[in-house]
């Protein structure tokens, strides 16, 4: 079955597909979405206002059915008893990974994608990320600057409205910002105390994030109810389906289809273009194609990497758009998870009222204002303070009425600096097609092979050091520091399978995201990057896809594509 | 409650010819003598429960504010026995009760829930302050007991709702206000 033409085909509808449909849309080309996961109604899905008593099981989820179904999703905080509903299946789709590298490949497969259920964190990266492959001579150089990227972060910041403080940084350059949220009573001392001790060296700023201070392009302020990761019903943070999809559906140019799982790239080898691609329906289990001019592969990392590897032909024997060898390699993630925590004195008589859905956000400063020589690159923390509640009970000594009255109080401050650090890309990280596996829908599924190197690992030893040391600085006291040991793929910042580069013979992307081997191929999710930075990628994968849609649309206009 | 599911709760007892003709009431009565089951309760015994039922409430008792059992703490901990645990953690648990129970002796009680209101502070007391108690053991049971008659407490739709008067739509975020 075939159905008349479109002008572009989006493949994903999540933080980038949505970017691509709104922008293709928004130029006045008939765009064909294609989401592989079922639809969200908001009024129907969205979760999160449901209070503990309401859930059979208080918040702990239905354990044995969540080791069943979802081994590998449970490990992601936001896959509880009900946002369980918004990560796949781990039986109906499969992937393998070699005993003693453990890979956690944690997603969603819904319209929207992972915007739904992402930490909403969004910072740019700066010419100190842009010129770090060259300078150190690993992977290839990004063949753009912050120059190429800089208005584009305007362009989306200024769309889904992000909420920070201006810090004039050079390694994180400020964005386009509604009001900033207020640090708290303790992380307000620690960030002046830090200030005294380092100076701009080391700054603790309140995080930047895609949730809304105010009102904004006819989405309401954030409520503060907390949960964030269960949907949001007045689309305050930024999700394809409050903000994105929305507006493409506005143009009268956008098809949006569900249940549509892409199972190959159409490769016309006479005109060296796409011609369109053979769909699955999700529920009929029957194929479909459908024609375009013009495809963006927006399906995430490793999606649209399996998809090109499984897209062979006569021209491509080793997955579509592949002659570089560079489909499926460079995997990368931010290795996360060393960190310190502490309590803090004081501030009995004060505390915080509503669920700010953000924390504190310490830049880059190692190879940034400080230069060491024991890794490459550096890392940056996420953390936060707080007052324990009444769940310190279970490890406090006492029961009784006066315990049971000092839990209606809150307990001391607490505080916690958490890294995120930069990934190297490196040839033996990759992901390729299990021979054997296959998807709920035949479709071969993903073997990983990536494990941390030693930089990974000295960034996450470093992390402890450097969070204890900022807390003693900044008067903390009981100072623990802590690494999570989390497996590549939990940070879920899965980056590098089809990168971007300056040379055809050693990357798939060229400086536009357009395959160098098939024109009106566009690849704007996280496959195209050639580095990772040690900052949350969506924002770049924002502006990238809303760049690359211009300049596809530039040479539509000129004929050639 | 439908005779089915009645028959299902009930087990094979209930389901022997010779009880067919029996009402659903007389059923019931049935199989909480045979099982030792109370009505609402799918994994703890009567004894059981009452012993739960005694430590919950010694742990959160009724004072100006609602008390563990107010607020059906046991039926939380029978819910994630029944539907949560694995098979042996479920297991150690119960075992754990038994030798709180057993601890009674020392008492002159058969089981905690038996224990008058001083022996039942002074047992608990030990079970409260042991260090690093293996499972099963009367004190590993106690201290699941104790997270579990906390996170039941302070999630009940009473205590969020009346006690915490948790706001679902603060509206806005303050990063420091007068407690």
């Amino acid at each position: 079955m075939t159905h008349d033409p479109y002008d572009a085909i989006v493949i994903g509808s999540g933080i980038t597909g949505g970017w691509a449909a709104k922008e293709l849309c928004e130029h006045g080309l008939k765009t064909l979405v294609l989401e592989a996961g079922r639809d969200i109604e908001p009024a129907r899905d969205y979760v999160e206002h449901v209070q503990p008593w309401q859930m059979h099981f208080r918040g702990w989820g239905d354990r044995k059915k969540l080791e069943h179904d979802q081994p590998i999703q449970k490990n992601c905080y936001a896959c509880d008893e009900l946002g369980s509903k918004f990560f796949v299946n781990d039986l109906e789709n499969p992937y393998t990974f070699d005993e003693g590298k453990r890979f956690e490949w944690l997603r969603g497969r819904h319209v929207g994608g992972r915007s739904i259920m992402w930490g909403r964190q969004v910072y740019r990266w700066s010419d100190l990320d842009f010129e770090a492959n060259a300078r150190d001579g690993v992977g290839v150089d990004w063949p753009i600057r912050y120059r190429d990227i800089a208005p584009w972060y305007s362009y989306v910041e200024k769309f889904i409205g992000i909420s920070g403080n201006y810090e004039h940084l050079d390694q994180l350059p400020d964005g386009e910002f509604l009001p900033p949220m207020a640090l708290n009573c303790v992380e307000q001392q620690t960030r002046d105390r830090m200030a005294r001790a380092y100076g701009r060296k080391r700054v603790l700023t309140i995080g930047r994030c895609a949730v809304l201070t105010q009102a904004h392009n006819g989405r309401a302020a954030c409520h503060y109810c907390g949960p964030c990761e269960r949907g949001c019903i007045t689309a305050s943070y930024f999700s394809s389906i409050g903000s994105t999809l929305p507006a493409a559906k506005k143009t009268g140019n956008l098809t949006l289809r569900p249940n549509s799982v892409v199972e190959q790239l159409l490769y016309d080898p006479a005109t060296n273009r796409l011609r369109g691609v053979r769909v699955i329906d999700a529920e009929s289990m029957e194929a479909i194609e459908f024609e375009a001019n013009l495809v963006f592969l927006c399906a995430s990392t490793m999606e649209s990497a399996r998809l090109l590897l499984h897209s062979t032909s006569s021209s491509f024997p080793d997955g579509l758009a592949n002659s570089s060898g560079q489909v499926g390699r460079n995997l990368m993630d931010h290795c996360m998870g060393g960190g310190a925590r502490a309590s803090v004195d004081g501030f009995l008589d004060r505390t915080t009222s509503g669920h700010r859905p953000n924390g504190i956000y310490i830049p880059r400063f190692k190879n940034a204002t400080e230069k060491t020589s024991k890794f490459l690159r550096g890392y940056a923390y996420q953390g936060g303070a707080g007052r324990s509640g009444w769940g310190r009970g279970s490890s406090m000594p006492g029961f009784g009425a006066a315990f049971k009255q000092s839990l209606f109080d809150e307990g001391p401050w607490g505080i916690s600096f958490y890294g995120f650090g930069e990934c190297l890309p490196q040839e033996g990280n990759y992901m390729t097609l299990d021979p054997t596996v296959k998807d709920k829908w035949g479709i071969p599924a993903v073997h990983v092979n990536m494990t941390w190197g030693p930089n990974e690992l000295a960034l996450l030893e470093d992390m402890q050091v450097s969070a204890a040391e900022m807390l003693e600085a900044a008067g903390a006291k009981d100072i623990t520091t802590y690494n999570d040991h989390s497996p590549p793929g939990r940070t879920i910042h899965e980056m590098g399978t089809a990168r971007m580069g300056k040379d055809r013979r050693t990357s798939v992307l060229n400086k536009w995201n357009q395959a160098w081997d098939v024109p009106n191929l566009f690849i704007t999710d996280g496959a195209c990057m050639a580095s990772t930075a040690c900052q949350n990628p969506s924002i770049t994968y924002m502006a990238l896809t809303a760049r690359a849609v211009d300049h596809a649309v530039d040479l539509l206009d000129r004929h050639e594509l | 409650m439908q005779r089915r599911d009645l028959l299902r709760a009930l087990g094979a007892v209930a389901t022997m010819p010779a009880f067919a003709g029996l009402s659903a009431e007389r059923l019931w009565a049935l199989g909480v003598a045979a099982h030792g089951r109370t009505g609402a309760l799918r994994t703890l015994t009567a004894p059981e429960a009452a012993s739960v039922g005694a430590i919950a409430d010694l742990i959160i008792p009724r004072t100006d504010t609602a008390g563990a059992l107010d607020v059906g703490v046991v039926e939380f901990v029978d819910l994630l026995l029944t539907e949560w645990y694995t098979a042996d953690d479920r297991d150690n648990l119960l075992y754990g009760l038994g030798y709180i129970d057993g601890l009674s002796a020392k008492y002159g009680a058969r089981t905690f829930a038996e224990l008058t209101s001083d022996n039942r502070t002074a047992l608990a007391t030990t079970l409260d302050t042991a260090e690093k108690p293996p499972t099963p053991s009367a004190a590993s049971t106690w201290r699941t007991l104790k997270g579990l008659t906390i996170y039941g407490y302070f999630t009940s739709k009473e205590v969020m709702q009346d006690e915490l008067k948790v706001k679902v739509w603060p509206g806005r975020w303050d990063g420091c206000v007068p407690v």
